[in-house]
Order: structure tokens, then C-alpha cells, then sequence
């Protein structure tokens, strides 16, 4: 088949399951009252103060059919209704906030695939000798820490004792500089990339320096995922004829492993590392709310109900709708980057 | 043994160390591979046969352990115990003077890379050398006739400076800036004609296609030709064949043996061949050593052994072979266990001829007539009790 | 009867004890390997140390942290101070004082609740909430995860989108939703009595009656379906009503086995699709065992294997989940044993711009450390039984 067609043929299918995922959130929807429902109409405030209207307008009382014409087409305008919590328009909302939690998840995600590959490939290579034990143990320590007390423990020690890495996003400095110099042109929403973009880089730094503990408390939970799938498929990889094969050849211990075991580990991790991708992108709501950072995770928890909040129910499934194309686009380049590697599936 | 053998197995003896206890797999194997000839090393499955074929090339995966033994490999006047090379000169050994062909081609090829890929290492490891001498000959070729342009002066000086020192800094400077490293892809080019040429000579239709195949698209006997291909590349002095074609239909059996028959003459190589059949012994192999629990029992010419088996598990290897007409013959009993192996003869359970020190002491391995060995207390006076 | 003779009974009790010994040979010999392998691995030796050390503080609880409040989960309140006071305070309120308590031993946390009793009455929630919801969880995976993959179909079909709907949600802020949208007091009545029935009794009547297996599960399926839509629109009589009184924390319970099933379905329905090609399920088949026997005998044991260990690790990553959403503010109530609940408490203290932000450490890095080894223990076991129950990697 070639990978380009199965690119081709993975991209059409790509489209139904968007389909797929508006029309859950929908159903989803329909489990709560019209005068509930009205906020998912509206892209303010004021708007609010006729609810009447807005159930007629929109049909909220009428057949299902109806309510979904109606609601997607408010979709597709960008329409995702009132977010109370944001105080604006649900999909204003999420693009606004989502700058912060990607630059939150940027250095983590590649960190932890890096770093646990690697160590995931030591630890098979020595099984049951001391780097294996020690990395195991490492992992699965990270792993039982619970987000919020890593992250206050990280910042007791490092900021309030030690003055070294800051919470939130920007220091103060930086903060006035972007919003009141007039200087300062958004490009992408990230403060890293902006800062080199505008020519400031003791912004890019500052922001940087923000970075650092919650990329540390990120890493540190998330990288036994890596680290204990890449060990298993290496493990078996390592157990098959093709690594007999290669040793018969007279290739190093370092070229049999990196060469011929790895690459078909690889082939398992590419899917945890997909969904670990998109897990961080949707669940750092801890992370956001323990560091103060306005992102899509914080606001989410809100409209959830967190913190004694009044629940937001356009918040929620404006979340739900971000979550589920995330998670979309997370199974795409996961099926396309599995097609390139393992070349029985694009021809099988 | 002979001096001018080109492999001697000298006393192996090879352990499994498993939860269930230490099986002792070889218990003291003597062979020897004359240049040139075709030794058969036959067997029932379990007795060891591929263990021995490992050992030769000191590839015994854990938990296995080689014990005690030499393995003698006697190349260009020089004598070298393969078991006590260090690993750097070993890796030198194996795909280049030692090769191994495996049982199931599907299993010993890697899925993710193409069978082209796969020789190209193989071919690229060992002969770089030959592999760049020939692409600065042709570059010469070039420059004296006045059609090479810079570029190509300047590959061929990198290429001269790769082959006497393949990690020097300039290599690993050039090789990262695109349009200098391009002397890399003609060494790939170079590789990868070797290896069609390689998939021609095993007779494998429209080579330049199915080099760039992956393995699970090929059939049984393609893969295998494949991995012959790659065992063969560097025109090894020894070929060890375990149980090529026991994973293939009949057919395609018999097309993989008359491959090798051919091959036998195209590439001289001195071939060890393992196998369970018989019938492949009759027709491939010069002297045969047959195999019981770990160690060889019988070893001779071929239609000496046929003519005249000397050892009681030969005979009833020999006379269990299915004739039509005339009822079943078969060895009575069962293969002992390794692990708490009987002391003694291993064979001395099953045997017809089982005398008392049989059970008490383990036979040596003696020529009993020219060029005939067997290891039975019934062609030798009992031992030092005399 | 001489021994020879009774050695050679092939009747009787005598015979039937022999054969049994005989039959459960091998899979002694692999237990006492499983054993084996578990005392060798200083990971899983750690791991268990832990869940017991654990389970004693919670068996011994009334012992060692005698109740004040009537409801035992309730920390006893010292005053209704605002600043939390150190380990080591004495305790003033009589009450308290009658039970038994003279000390804090770990100080108290805002609102002057004792650390020490919250952190030995925590243990015993965080087990309740671990065990129950994986539990649960795997219940319904099991059940729901054999069908799906033993009869495939239109069943697994359905089943199975089902499952990646409730899966492609965010799982904490899908339990966040829940847990505010489940309401406090549910009603059991003859109608959910029936739907349930149906469901159940239905395909299993069917299924050892004959082999229609699949069949039956649609039928039950059909009429659970059918007195669901009755219910809801005509509505039933409603005798024999029951109310049950949902405290916040049940609420978290089933919101998280709510958020949780999913994944044990389809683990344990690639296990079963895996173990249902194998040959010696096609030879029971061939002999006439009932669905609900090869499911039972066969299938199971050999797919339970990932879902064991996908359990061990999960009831840690359960209480990880329950602690964050106290941490939030949606989980246990105040003044719950809890331990996510007490160091929701802590936060003002530390953040509060103080000159020495680890004045106040005992508020959260005790509760804290709680959580973390529980979850470390029950991590280790896991992991380690992952090396160990994984057929291919035992014996290397």
C-alpha cells in the first residue's frame, strides 16, 4: 500500500470520528435542563437575561433532531456558548488559555519520552542488575507521588526556601512589560517562543525559569509510563531470532541493541507516547492549579464544580470537545507514526 | 584429530542452568570439518545440535554456560581456540569467516528493515574495504578520463581516508553536512549492487525488487534464500546450517538443498550441516557425525556409516527409516532426561547390546576403524580397570 | 485392604483424592515458582511490607486512635482555631482528653483538626475506597469484557463503542461532573429490581440451558431496555421503595468506578480474544463444554492475568485520584478522614507569604507521605507481579 495512501486512507477517517466526538458531546448535553442549556447559545452575558427567548429561538423544547441542527450549526460558527467561569465565550475561552498549558506540557512531553526510552533500553539491556533496579525504583516512586504534594513540596523547597525557580508563568517584570509597554506583539500565545520572536530574550529566560518546576513535576510522575513499556517490548524484542541473527553477523552489543532491538521496542512505546501526549495536554489541571497557571486544565476543574464553583456546563463540554479532538489527533499521528515504523502495517 | 582439519571441536561440554535444575545439554562433543567437505551433524530434536552450532561461534544465549572445550579454528596457518578470543576479535569472526544459516528464515529476519538492508549490514560490516576500493576505481576510471568534477575528487579523497581509519574527525565532520556526505551514499549504492547480486546468485527471480521487500512479504523459501544470502555474503570459511529447511514445505525442501549444492561449488566453503532427516544426509553430506543426549556416538564417511553403523542408536536410526512393505522399527524408550542425566552411556537404557559397564562408565571417543569413529564399550576394551 | 490393593482402586473416594493431587500437581509446582520468584524480588518484598504495615494501622485504628466524635471517620475537633498548631501540643478539649488523648502527636491542621487521627482513620478510607472502586471496576470489566470478546458480534460492537465513549473523557473532570451531578438520595425501587433481573438472570438461564449464549444476552439486553424506556415513560407502581442516603465520599466511590470500568473491559477483552483462538479452547468446545464453563474454566484464568496486575497498580492510582479530588475541593467532605482532605487544608499555610514556609510542614508533608507510601506499596506489587505473572517473561 505505501505509506502515502495509508496516510490518505487514515486522514478520511479521521473526519467521521470528529463527527463522532460532537455528536457524543451533544447526546452529553441533553442530560440537563433547557433553561441549562441555554448558556450553550449565548456568547454573553447579557444575552442570559432572556432565557425564554433563547429556548425559543434555539427550539431547546423541541425534538432532538431540531436541537442538533441547531447546535451544530452554532458549532461550526464557533459557537461553543457562555463560559461564566471566563467570563467569555467558551471557544475564546480555550484558545486564550491554551497557549499556557502548552508551554506548560512542551518541555515535559519530549523530556519524558527522551529520558524514558533511554532509560527504559538501560534497564532491559541490564535485567535485574542495579541500574535495572535502581531506574525501576525511581520510576515507580515518581509514579506514586501525588501531583499536588510534588509540585507544594517543589515549590516550598526551590522558590520559597531557595528563591531559585518561580511559580505561575512570568514574573511580574516580564508580566508588566507585555501588557503594558506596548511593545509586545503576540505571535503564538507562549512566552518562550514569543520572547525570542520579539527580540527579549531575558523574557524567553524569565519564562524558562517558570518552567522549571512544573516540567520537573511532570517529568518525574509521568516517566515510568515510558520507562516500564519500553523495558517489557525490549525485553521481548531482545528474545527473538532476528538478535541471534544480528550477533551471528558479528555486530557489537551496542549495534544489536540500538540497531535491531530498539527499533521494534519502539513500536508499543509509540502508542503510550501518544497517549501520554495527549493525557498531559488534557489533565495537567492539578499541575495548573497547584503553579497558578491560567490554562485549559484550571479553567476546566472550575467549570467542573472545583473549589465549590457553580458549575458551568458549557465549560465542561467545551472541555469535553477539546479533549476528545485532542485525544483524535493523538490516535492519528500515532496510527501514521506506527505505519512508518513497522512496515507490516502499511502493507499487511 | 587430523592436522589439517579447518575446525576441531575438542571435549565440549555446555550447561543450562534453569529453575527446574542444570541441564546438561553437551556433554563432551568431538568433531572435525575437513576444508572443502560437507559434515552432517544428525540427531533427534533435544540432542543438542544446535546448541553445538552456537558454541562454535560462541553464541550460547543464557541461562547456558560453556563449561569446558575447545573449538579449533584453523585458518591461514594460524590456530585460534574460538572459545578463548576476547569479543572484539570474535565479532571479527562471526558473518565473516563463520556463518550461520538458522531454522525458521521468518524469525531470523529483522520485520522492520528490508532483506536489502539486512545483507547491506552484513556486507558493510566486514568487506568495507572491498566495497570502497572498488567505488575509488571506478572514481579513478573517471578522473582519467577527464569526467570527474570536484565532487568527485572529493569523495574519492574522503573514501581513501575511510578506509584506513573509518572514526577519524573528518569523516564524522563530513558525513554530517549534506551535500559532502554524499560519498556515503555511493558506498551505500555500492553495497546494496553486492547485495542484489548476492539475491541473483541464489537464484532469486527479479533481485532488484525484492531487495527492497520487507521479510513477512516474502515466502518460506524466499526468506530462507535471504538468510542464506546473508550467511554467504562475506564468503565465510565455514557455513554452519542448522535445520535450514526444516520449517519449509517439501518442496521448497528440495529446492533449498540443490541451492546449496550449487553454492557448495560457487563459494568453497567448508559446510557443517545440522539436521534430523536422514534422507538430506544420503544427499548432501561428505562424512556424517550422528548425535545422542549431548554427545556424538558415530562419526564417518557417509556411505561407510550407511554401509556399516557401528554404534546401536545409528543402527536404529538406520532401521527405524520407514520401508514400504515391511512393519515399523522403532527404538524402544525414551530420550533420558538432561537434567539428572544417567550416569554412564546416555544410551545405555534403550540399548539392545547394554553391557554392565555400560551403566557404570562413559565410553571414549575412539577411531575404531580408518576414518571411522564411535563412542561404544562395545568396540573398545573396557577402560583403566584393565 | 493391603497397600498395593488400595494403591490400585480406580473407585471411591480414595481414588477420586488421588486424581485430584495428581491434577493440581503442576499447578502447585507453578505457584510454588510464582512464590519463588516473589521472595527473590526485593521490589515486591517491599511492596507487600508496606500494604501490611498498612493494613494493621487500619485494623488497629479504634486501638491506637480512639474515636471522639460518634462517627468514627469524623477527626475530632481541639478548639476552632484558625492556625494549625505543631506536633507535640497538648490536647486541651475535655471530651477528647476523656478518650484517651493527651498529645498531638502529629500536630493539627487548620481548624485545630488532629493530624494523627486523620492520617490512622485515612488509612482505613483509603483502603475502603481503593479496594471497593477497583473492585467494582473489575466486576463489571470482567463481565462485561468476556461477553464482549467471547461472542463478538453485535454485542462486542455495541459493548465496545460504549466503552471508548466513556473513554474518550477527560477522567478527572469527568468524575469532578459526577460526583456534583450524582444526587444525594437514590431511590431503589421494583423497577430498577426488574430491569437489573433481566439483564442478568435472563442470559444466564439461557446460557446453561443451551447454547445460545449470544442470543440470550441480546434478549436480556432487549427486555432491560424495554422496562427502562416503561419505566421512564409510563412509570411503575412504586412499591417496595428504598432510599439510599449517598454520603459525598460514596459519591466519589462511584463516580471514579464509573470513570474506571472502561479500561478493565478492554484489557480483559483482548485478553479473551487473544486466549479464545487458542487450540485448547476449540478442543473444549469440541467436547460439549457450556459457554459458561469454557468462559469460566478456560478463558478466564489465562486472561486474568494483565487485569491482576492492571488492578494492584490501579487502587493506587484510585487513591491518587480521590486525594486530588479532595485536594479540589469535590472530595471527601470536611473533617472526613481523609487524607487528599487534610492537605487541601494545608495550602493556605504554606502560600501565605509567611517568612518560614515550612513553619507549618506537618500539615501537609504527614498526610502526605501517607498517600505516597500506600501508593508506593501497592505500586511496587504491582510492577513486581507484572515481571512475574507474564507467561513469556517467567522463565528467562
Amino acid at each position: 500500500m505505501g505509506l502515502r495512501e495509508y496516510i490518505v486512507r487514515r486522514l478520511l477517517l479521521f473526519i467521521p470520528t470528529i463527527l463522532g466526538v460532537t455528536i457524543l458531546i451533544f447526546a452529553v448535553s441533553q442530560l440537563f435542563t433547557p433553561e441549562q442549556r441555554a448558556s450553550l447559545y449565548v456568547t454573553s452575558e447579557k444575552q442570559l437575561e432572556k432565557i425564554d427567548v433563547i429556548i425559543q429561538t434555539y427550539h431547546l423544547n423541541e425534538s432532538i433532531f431540531i436541537q442538533f441542527k441547531e447546535w451544530f450549526w452554532q458549532v461550526l460558527h464557533g459557537n461553543l456558548g457562555y463560559s461564566h467561569i471566563a467570563k467569555q465565550g467558551v471557544l475564546q475561552a480555550m484558545l486564550r488559555k491554551l497557549p499556557a498549558t502548552v508551554e506548560l506540557v512542551m518541555f515535559s512531553i519530549p523530556l519524558t519520552i527522551i529520558l524514558g526510552i533511554y532509560l527504559g533500553v538501560q534497564s532491559a539491556v541490564h535485567r535485574d542488575k542495579l541500574v535495572d533496579h535502581a531506574t525501576r525504583t525511581a520510576a515507580i516512586i515518581g509514579w506514586s507521588l501525588p501531583s499536588f504534594w510534588l509540585g507544594i513540596m517543589l515549590i516550598a523547597i526551590f522558590y520559597l526556601a531557595l528563591g531559585w525557580f518561580p511559580p505561575e508563568r512570568i514574573g511580574s517584570q516580564a508580566y508588566n512589560y507585555i501588557s503594558l509597554s506596548g511593545k509586545w506583539r503576540t505571535y503564538t500565545g507562549l512566552y518562550t517562543i514569543d520572547g525570542l520572536l520579539n527580540g527579549q530574550i531575558w523574557i524567553t529566560i524569565d519564562a524558562l525559569r517558570h518552567l522549571v518546576l512544573p516540567t520537573i513535576s511532570l517529568t518525574t510522575i509521568q516517566i515510568a509510563l515510558i520507562v516500564r513499556v519500553m523495558r517489557s517490548s525490549m525485553l521481548e524484542s531482545l528474545s527473538k531470532g532476528y538478535i541471534v541473527t544480528a550477533r551471528a553477523k558479528g555486530l557489537s552489543q551496542a549495534e544489536v541493541i540500538n540497531k535491531h532491538a530498539r527499533r521494534n521496542a519502539l513500536i508499543p512505546t509509540i502508542t503510550v507516547s501518544g497517549l501520554l501526549t495527549a493525557g498531559m495536554l488534557t489533565g495537567v489541571t492539578i499541575t495548573e492549579t497547584v503553579f497558578n497557571i491560567d490554562g485549559i486544565g484550571r479553567w476546566a476543574a472550575w467549570s467542573a464544580g472545583a473549589g465549590g464553583s457553580v458549575p458551568d456546563i458549557p465549560g465542561v463540554l467545551g472541555f469535553a470537545m477539546f479533549a476528545g479532538i485532542v485525544y483524535c489527533i493523538a490516535n492519528l499521528i500515532v496510527d501514521i507514526l506506527y505505519a512508518y515504523i513497522d512496515p507490516r502495517i502499511r502493507l499487511g | 584429530m587430523k592436522k589439517n582439519s579447518i575446525l576441531t571441536v575438542d571435549n565440549l561440554k555446555v550447561n543450562f542452568y534453569t529453575y527446574e535444575g542444570i541441564v546438561e545439554a553437551l556433554d563432551g562433543v568431538n568433531l572435525n570439518l575437513m576444508p572443502g567437505e560437507t559434515l552432517g551433524v544428525v540427531g533427534e530434536t533435544g540432542c543438542g545440535k544446535s546448541v553445538t552450532g552456537l558454541s562454535i561461534m560462541k553464541l550460547v544465549p543464557p541461562p547456558g554456560r560453556i563449561e569446558e572445550g575447545k573449538v579449533i579454528f584453523n585458518i591461514k596457518n594460524r590456530t585460534l581456540n574460538v572459545l578463548e578470543l576476547e569479543e572484539r576479535i570474535l565479532r571479527k569472526i562471526r558473518g565473516r569467516l563463520i556463518s550461520m544459516v538458522f531454522q525458521d528464515p521468518r524469525s531470523a529476519l529483522n520485520p522492520v528493515y528490508t532483506v536489502g538492508d539486512q545483507i547491506m549490514e552484513v556486507l558493510l560490516h566486514h568487506r568495507r574495504k572491498t566495497l570502497i576500493k572498488r567505488i575509488i576505481d571506478q572514481l579513478d576510471k573517471k578522473i582519467k578520463e577527464g569526467k570527474a568534477g570536484f565532487l568527485e575528487k572529493f569523495y574519492k579523497k574522503m573514501l581513501t581516508i575511510m578506509m584506513e581509519d573509518p572514526k577519524s574527525d573528518i569523516i564524522e565532520l563530513t558525513s554530517k553536512i549534506p551535500f559532502l556526505r554524499g560519498y556515503k551514499r555511493l558506498l551505500k549504492e555500492e553495497a546494496k549492487k553486492e547485495a542484489i547480486n548476492m539475491l541473483r546468485l541464489m537464484r532469486i527471480p527479479d533481485p532488484e525488487r525484492v531487495v527492497d521487500m520487507y521479510p513477512h512479504e516474502l515466502s518460506g523459501g524466499m526468506a530462507q534464500r535471504v538468510v542464506i544470502a546473508m550467511a554467504l555474503a562475506c564468503n565465510p570459511e565455514i557455513l554452519i546450517a542448522d535445520e535450514p529447511t526444516t520449517n519449509l514445505d517439501v518442496t521448497v525442501q528440495l529446492q533449498i538443498l540443490y541451492l546449496i549444492k550449487r553454492l557448495r561449488e560457487e563459494f568453497s566453503s567448508s559446510i557443517i550441516y545440522i539436521t534430523h532427516d536422514m534422507g538430506v544426509i544420503a544427499e548432501m553430506c561428505d562424512r556424517v557425525a550422528v548425535m545422542y543426549a549431548g554427545s556424538i556416538v558415530e562419526l564417518a564417511d557417509v556411505i561407510e556409516l550407511f554401509k556399516n553403523p557401528l554404534h546401536p542408536y545409528t543402527r536404529g536410526l538406520l532401521e527405524s527409516i520407514p520401508r514400504p512393505g515391511q512393519p515399523f522399527k522403532s527404538i524402544p524408550g525414551t530420550v533420558p532426561s538432561l537434567i539428572n542425566p544417567p550416569k554412564g552411556c546416555r544410551f545405555h537404557e534403550r540399548c539392545p547390546y547394554a553391557m554392565e559397564i555400560c551403566n557404570r562408565e562413559k565410553p571414549k571417543f575412539v577411531e575404531v576403524k580408518k576414518n571411522h569413529f564411535v563412542q561404544c564399550f562395545l568396540y573398545q576394551s573396557k577402560s583403566s580397570k584393565d | 485392604m493391603k497397600k498395593e490393593e488400595k494403591e490400585k482402586t480406580t473407585t471411591g473416594f480414595r481414588y477420586r483424592l488421588r486424581e485430584f493431587k495428581a491434577g493440581m500437581g503442576p499447578a502447585i509446582k507453578e505457584l510454588k515458582f510464582t512464590l519463588r520468584r516473589i521472595r527473590q524480588s526485593p521490589l515486591s518484598i517491599v511492596g507487600i511490607i508496606i500494604i501490611v504495615i498498612f493494613a494493621g494501622i487500619a485494623i488497629v485504628a479504634p486501638i491506637i486512635a480512639p474515636p471522639v466524635m460518634r462517627d468514627p471517620y469524623r477527626i475530632f475537633r481541639d478548639g476552632f482555631g484558625a492556625e494549625p498548631r505543631p506536633p507535640g501540643s497538648p490536647v486541651l478539649e475535655p471530651i477528647a482528653r476523656e478518650k484517651g488523648w493527651t498529645v498531638h502527636y502529629f500536630g493539627t491542621a487548620q481548624g485545630q483538626y488532629d493530624i494523627f487521627y486523620g492520617c490512622i482513620w485515612g488509612t482505613r478510607t483509603a483502603f475502603r475506597i481503593g479496594v471497593l472502586v477497583v473492585a467494582i471496576s473489575l466486576i463489571i470489566g470482567i463481565l462485561l469484557g468476556s461477553v464482549s470478546g467471547y461472542y463478538g458480534g453485535i454485542i462486542d460492537e455495541i459493548l465496545m463503542r460504549f466503552t471508548d465513549i466513556v473513554l474518550a473523557f477527560p477522567g478527572l473532570i469527568l468524575a469532578m461532573a459526577l460526583v456534583i451531578a450524582l444526587p444525594l438520595m437514590w431511590e431503589v425501587d421494583v423497577g430498577l429490581i426488574l430491569i437489573i433481573a433481566a439483564a442478568f438472570l435472563i442470559p444466564v438461564v439461557i446460557l446453561r440451558v443451551r447454547h445460545m449464549g449470544g442470543l440470550g444476552l441480546l434478549i436480556g439486553l432487549v427486555a432491560a431496555l424495554a422496562i427502562t424506556a416503561y419505566k421512564f415513560t409510563v412509570g411503575l407502581p412504586p412499591i417496595w421503595v428504598w432510599s439510599l442516603q449517598l454520603s459525598r465520599l460514596d459519591k466519589v466511590l462511584i463516580a471514579l468506578a464509573l470513570v474506571g470500568w472502561p479500561s478493565y473491559t478492554r484489557v480483559i477483552r483482548s485478553e479473551v480474544l487473544r486466549v479464545r483462538q487458542e487450540d485448547y479452547v476449540e478442543a473444549a468446545k469440541a467436547i460439549g463444554c457450556s459457554d459458561f464453563r469454557i468462559i469460566t474454566k478456560h478463558i478466564l484464568p489465562n486472561a486474568i492475568y494483565s487485569v491482576i496486575i492492571m488492578a494492584t497498580l490501579d487502587i493506587g492510582a484510585i487513591v491518587l485520584t480521590a486525594a486530588a479530588l479532595s485536594f479540589l475541593g469535590i472530595g471527601a467532605p470536611e473533617g472526613y478522614a481523609d487524607w487528599g482532605q487534610m492537605i487541601s487544608y494545608a495550602r493556605n499555610w504554606i502560600f501565605a507569604g509567611i517568612e518560614n514556609p515550612w513553619q507549618y510542614w506537618y500539615t501537609f508533608t504527614i498526610p502526605g507521605i501517607f498517600i505516597f507510601t500506600f501508593v508506593l506499596g501497592w505500586n511496587l506489587l504491582g510492577d513486581a507481579f507484572r515481571d512475574i505473572l507474564d507467561p513469556t517473561l517467567r522463565r528467562r
